[in-house]
């Protein structure tokens, strides 16, 4: 039995954090989809098992239920789906879209009942309720089963840091329901868990598309092979993400840091499929000002989405070169006391509301009318 | 810079070229009526060193003389920097600009057009509008401290340039030469996001993206309440469905209970007919046996009864033949009494004769009372009567004109008096009085022809229009008087008359007075016929007096025939109370015996009724006996009739009764089935169809509503509302993310504009102090040192005042501008404008003007300004402006230039007009 394990599709998902990408944020889960099939057709796998949240909610577009019909039916084998905590089996749930009952193909799974699958069963754990504490997978009886018993469920597996956990799965779930696999759904990052022996027996397969900055080992796919019950499946994991998500923190220590974080953003390869998250923190010096927005213009022309966080950075407070060319009267008298309240250590007294940070940024817009009127 | 002279042409109200000048270098007096143009040659001198000569616009228009289309003239020559300047400007048609230096005794161009214009602003530092004309004071550089306009004295605040002047020349230096663009800069990048309250202004980037966040908010509130409602309807659906089930469970359950039910009614039916088929027939039975048992007894009784009756007859029977005897004798002792009765009420004649004598004997009297009384009346009613006709008689004779008659008379008498007099009025009147005998002829008047007069005696003549008379031997003489309608006024008078005449023809006479008397005659004998008829009413009483006659006779008819059967009573009156009580008398004892003999008779009557009563009642006590007796023999025989003997009937009724008892204990059991069932299964059965039918319907509408939730949910889904959600929520993300940002901006603007304003301020103070110093002591000379320090604010605009006391706090007084007197007030600001200028012209002497500013002080404190003024002459070139020369008459070294004067007089030779 071989089989392509995926899951948290999540297509027609917000994507406010992407800012002005949000749209090919979107896109890009549509083509990943498609990037699944792919491989499953070259895997040759028996079927396909989508362990839930296929969509972000059911209120998604009607017509992006048929396109991921389409995409699922395109696979001409087996595909089996269960509803999961965002696209839970409800009234007006998006599996109640004709696609699902035209594409003979692809079965949804609603009920708790097994179902035969090439080489064995299939122990589907359908989610009907946005949230539950129950353990999805409790009904399971493969004891008596002949063949290879596998699950789908989508929840949290014991263990994983959350307040609530919604449907908890027992950390040995396959060992308590006589499973040899269970595909989990649920969580966006790829991770296996591993018994005592080494083996694998359930796994989250991620996301087959990042979602977000700071997710960890997303946008893939597992390809799932089990010899005969009770074999250790043999896992394979294989990539279908179209971006990448960098987050890219630097420090400025000296004037040649932020051109050296310039020369690290311009050599990114990949810019087009990336969306990249600078937070510089650190000293600066007015006149290196133009290089930020040299590199915002950098981050905007080449990234799909690009932001840039200068809360941390702070004018140097040795730097008073350019001071010395203002004229004496208010305006001088104005920037010295910008820097004094700029500099953390400084002993200027701050106004009530004004912080280091804003003082910084006053400088530095002193900095640009003194440049734009030379 | 001071000024030499100022010459206009075509300018405002000076239509010829005008020059005025030469001004003195220290202090000048241009005085002139109202109206004359002293502020028109200030203006102009103010536009010639501010305004583009090119300019447009209104403004630039309105300087050309009224109704004509000449081009606006100005030339200045002035002094700068120890050199003759001389500018000359003009407007509109044919404008030009150009300076010129005094070189070699002539004055050779040095800047043209362009140049000239900004070369004119740098001699007082002008920075004015790039179109139009300086209008506002800001504009006016040096000016704006210098020359003073009319009522513009208060200085408002000064621009950033001649604060940078005034800074410069106290010599602060605080501020650099490019300081004050770099201001400018801040300034402007803060007024573009704030308003001068510090509030974002409406058009910031930061008020655009808030405005459009707070619309994006409003989609994002409207998308999340439309996937909410996706949210709740399939909750709906849900919780629908989940009822549906449950009716429909419920509806079997009840058909279950049903089926079962109705089982349990049709046995429980099959019972309730049993029951009421023993019912019935125990009721039978008991009826039967009833019924069979009554006849015995009554057989029983019936001859009881039978027996009894025969006994009583035979009483009877024997008691009859007593009875008859008792009654014989007792109808003879009644036939006595009655007798003895009859005896007694013979004497009721005699009662009556006796009680009718009495009444004859009382009516007698009466009558002749009556009598009396009603001739008494008739003989009063004939003497009224006789009065009567003779004041009637009297009053045929009176031949008097009524009230309205009368008043007629004197309307007609009046009528003719006044066409009388108006007559009279009308005529002439001659009178003439001979002193001898003579012979006049009337020729014309009332009365012609020749009349005699007699020596004294007067005779007056009358006519209209005229009275002519002649005097044989002496002449004519003619009196006229006035001409009026004389036989109107005859016609009136003969109507007057007329109407006289006709109201008193039929009276005999015409005279009033004798009317009014025969008038008032007839009211007096009109009163007294009223008064008889009215006492002879009063005697008759309502009856005619043949009524009473009538009366009279018939009463005397009725007297004499008493008296023919009683001629006694003619003689002697009949003693009347005497007769009744004899009558009385008579009749109680008539009345006692009749009652006494009465009641002897109903004792014996009453005895005999008894008897007979007590024979006819045995009678039919025997005969009701008989009839008794042959009726309870009849019924027995009833009774009887079935054949049957007492053992056969007795036999019977025990029959009946054992099954009466085997029908009882039928009955019982029935009674008992049913009672096991408790209620009665087919209520329940009643009860449990309509619950059914209640679930099936409940169900059918539960089945209606949640397809039409399906439907909304359709209906909801199809427009995606999470889309929705997800578009509206990033695009809300997005402007917070560009607002955040905005607002980062701003505040760091703020900050930076905050900083530079208070060091700017503290600055400023530090300029202001040595200008408050020289205010406050020239103020001190004007005002005495009452008024105390004065205070100067943002751009030298004065403030407060500090008299130098404590307010109730203990904090040191001060009071505002605006709280001074006038006169205060403009010396106050006199002060402050020489102070600034004092600095400005610490360098080179400087023109200051003043233009008719000086009105609200008195003449003893204008005397010390004009004092100060002569100080400050020696560093500044006073000019005054007024309409009031005299009050500076004490200004000795001051130069008076008297314009109407100089408008008199050649314009280019206005020297001659200096006093």
């Amino acid at each position: 039995m071989k089989f392509l394990h995926t899951a948290d599709w999540q297509i027609g998902m917000k994507a406010a954090h992407a800012g002005r990408a949000a749209q090919r944020v979107r896109a890009e889960r549509m083509a990943a989809a498609i990037r699944v099939i792919e491989i499953a057709r070259q895997e040759a796998v028996d079927f396909i098992v989508v362990a839930g949240d296929t969509f972000e909610d059911n209120g998604v577009e009607r017509a992006l239920v048929q396109q991921v019909g389409d995409i699922l039916s395109s696979f001409g084998r087996p595909v089996y789906l269960i509803p999961g905590n965002h696209d839970p089996f409800v009234p007006g749930s998006v599996w109640e879209h004709p696609v699902w009952s035209m594409a003979k193909s692809v079965r949804v799974l609603a009920e708790e009942e097994p179902v035969e699958v090439c080489g064995g069963l299939l122990f589907p754990c359908p989610i009907l309720a946005k949230y539950s504490r129950k353990d999805p997978t409790a009904w399971i009886r493969a004891e008596q089963s002949r063949g290879i018993c596998l699950g789908v469920a989508h929840g949290t597996v014991e263990g994983l840091c959350q307040e609530e956990p919604d449907y908890p799965i027992p950390l040995d779930a396959p060992n308590m329901r006589s499973l040899d696999y269970l595909a989990l759904g649920h969580w966006h990052s790829t991770t296996g868990y591993s018994r005592p022996d080494g083996s694998v027996r359930m796994a989250y397969s991620g996301t087959h598309e990042t979602t977000k900055f700071g997710e960890r080992d997303s946008g893939n796919v597992l390809i799932v092979e089990i010899a005969a019950p009770g074999v250790p499946p043999v896992i394979t994991q294989a990539r279908t993400g179209g971006l990448y998500w960098t987050v890219l923190e630097r420090e400025l220590l000296d004037d040649g840091d932020l051109e050296r974080v310039v020369d690290e953003i311009s050599e990114i390869d990949t810019a087009e499929h990336t969306l990249i998250d600078v937070r510089l923190r650190g000293l600066i010096t007015p006149s290196k000002r133009n290089w930020l927005d040299r590199i915002d213009d950098l981050l905007q022309a080449r990234f799909v989405c690009g932001r840039l966080g200068t809360s941390g950075l702070r004018i140097t407070p040795q730097d008073d070169s350019w001071l010395a060319d203002l004229p004496v009267g208010p305006v001088r008298g104005a920037a010295e006391r910008l820097r004094s309240i700029a500099d953390p250590a400084g002993g200027e007294a701050r106004p009530a509301g004004v912080t280091t940070e804003t003082a910084s940024r006053a400088l530095l817009e002193l900095y640009s009318i003194l440049r734009s009127d030379r | 810079m001071i000024v030499r002279t100022i010459r206009v042409e075509a300018w405002r109200c000076f239509v010829e070229p005008l020059e005025v000048g030469p001004f003195a270098e220290d202090i000048t007096i241009l005085h002139a009526p109202n109206a004359t143009g002293k502020s028109t040659l200030l203006a102009a001198m103010r536009h010639g060193f501010c305004d583009h000569h090119r300019a447009k616009g209104d403004g630039v228009e309105a300087l050309r003389p009224w109704g004509r289309s000449l081009s606006p003239i100005i030339r200045v020559d002035f002094l700068s920097g120890g050199i003759d300047y001389r500018l000359e400007k003009r407007y509109l048609e044919g404008a030009f600009s150009r300076i010129l230096r005094l070189e070699g005794g002539r004055f050779v161009p040095v800047a043209e057009g362009r140049e000239a214009d900004e070369l004119a602003r740098t001699f007082i530092n002008s920075d004015p509008p790039g179109k139009g004309l300086a209008y506002r004071p800001e504009n006016w550089g040096l000016a704006q401290v210098l020359w003073v306009p009319q009522g513009r004295l208060p200085l408002t605040g000064l621009s950033g340039n001649v604060i940078a002047d005034l800074q410069r020349a106290i010599g602060a230096e605080l501020a650099g030469t490019i300081g004050g663009p770099i201001e400018k800069r801040i300034d402007a990048a803060y007024y573009g996001i704030f308003t001068p309250g510090g509030s974002y202004s409406k058009g910031c980037l930061a008020s655009k993206l808030r405005a459009e966040l707070e619309r994006e908010c409003a989609a994002l509130a409207a998308a999340t309440e439309h996937w909410n409602q996706f949210q709740n309807t399939s909750r709906e659906v849900e919780d629908l469905r989940s009822r549906v089930e449950g009716l429909k469970r419920t509806a079997l359950d009840l058909e279950h209970k049903l089926e079962a039910e109705r089982e349990r009614a049709a046995s429980y039916a099959a019972l309730i007919t049993e029951r009421d088929r023993q019912r019935d027939a125990v009721a039978r039975a008991t009826a039967e046996y009833g019924q069979l048992d009554q006849t015995i007894r009554s057989i029983v009784s019936l001859r009881e009864e039978r027996g009894k009756a025969r006994s009583a007859i035979a009483l009877i029977e024997e008691s009859l033949p007593r009875l008859s005897g008792e009654v014989a004798s007792l109808a003879v002792a009644a036939e006595e009494k009655q007798t003895v009765l009859e005896e007694a009420k013979a004497g009721a004649d005699a009662v009556r004769a006796a009680r009718a004598l009495a009444d004859m004997a009382g009516r007698f009297v009466s009558l002749r009372e009556k009598v009396h009384a009603m001739h008494d009346r008739l003989e009063i009613v004939s003497a009224v009567r006789a009065g009567l006709a003779e004041r009637r008689r009297l009053r045929s004779a009176i031949i008097a004109p009524s009230s309205k008659a009368l008043a007629e008379m004197r309307s007609a008498i009046a009528a003719r008096d006044r066409a009388r007099a108006a007559l009279e009025a009308a005529l002439v009147t001659l009178e003439i009085v001979p002193d001898r005998e003579c012979v006049a002829d009337v020729v014309a008047g009332e009365e012609l022809g020749l009349l005699e007069l007699e020596a004294g005696r007067p005779i007056e003549l009358k006519g209209s229009p005229a009275v002519v008379v002649n005097f044989p031997g002496f002449g004519k003489l003619r009196a006229r008087g006035p001409v009026g309608d004389i036989e109107g006024v005859r016609k009136e008078r003969e109507r007057a008359a007329g109407r006289l005449t006709k109201a008193t023809e039929g009276y005999g006479t015409a005279d009033l007075d004798e009317l009014e008397e025969r008038c008032a005659e007839a009211a007096r004998v009109d009163v007294e016929i009223s008064n008889a008829e009215a006492k002879l009413s009063g005697v008759l009483g309502g009856q005619a007096e043949e009524e009473l006659r009538q009366e009279r006779a018939r009463a005397t008819a009725a007297l004499e025939e008493i008296s023919a059967g009683h001629p006694e009573w003619l003689a002697e009156y009949p003693d009347v109370e005497a007769l009744r009580g004899a009558a009385l008398r008579a009749e109680e004892a008539f009345e006692m015996a009749v009652v006494e003999a009465e009641a002897n008779r109903d004792a014996k009557v009453h005895d005999l009724n008894g008897a007979r009563a007590q024979e006819s009642a045995s009678r039919r006590d025997l005969e009701n006996r008989d009839r008794q007796a042959e009726r309870l023999e009849s019924q027995l025989r009833a009774l009887t009739a079935d054949g049957l003997s007492d053992e056969d009937r007795a036999r019977r009724l025990a029959e009946i009764a054992i099954k009466q008892h085997a029908a009882g204990e039928l009955l019982r059991k029935a009674e008992d089935g049913l009672a096991r069932f408790g209620d009665d299964p087919r209520v329940t059965v009643v009860t449990l169809e309509s619950q059914l039918a209640a679930a099936n319907e409940a169900s059918r509408k539960g089945l209606i509503e949640e397809k039409l939730a399906e439907g909304r949910l359709k209906e909801i889904a199809k427009g995606s509302p999470y889309a929705a959600l997800a578009r509206a929520e990033e695009s809300v993300t997005a402007l917070k993310e560009n607002l955040a940002r905005e607002e980062c901006r701003a505040d760091a603007i703020r900050l930076l504009h905050l900083t530079v304003s208070a060091c700017r301020k503290e600055i400023e103070n530090a300029v202001v102090a040595p200008v408050e110093q020289i205010a406050t002591r020239t103020l001190h000379r004007i005002a005495g040192v009452r008024l105390g320090s004065v205070q100067l604010g943002s751009g030298f605009k004065p403030e407060t005042i500090e008299p130098g006391v404590d307010d109730v706090t203990g904090q040191r007084l001060r009071i505002g501008v605006d709280q001074l007197s006038d006169g205060e007030s403009e010396q106050l600001h006199f002060g402050v404008r020489l102070a600034l200028a004092e600095h400005l012209a610490k360098d080179e002497r400087q023109l200051v003007v003043f233009d008719d500013v000086l009105l609200a002080t008195d003449a003893v404190r204008l005397a010390r300004m004009t004092a100060i003024l002569e100080d400050y002459a020696q560093r500044l070139q006073v000019v005054i402006l007024t309409c009031h020369p005299e009050r500076y008459g004490g200004l000795k070294s001051a130069r008076f230039i008297d314009l109407e004067a100089v408008l008199r007089v050649c314009p280019t030779d206005a020297q001659a007009a200096v006093a």
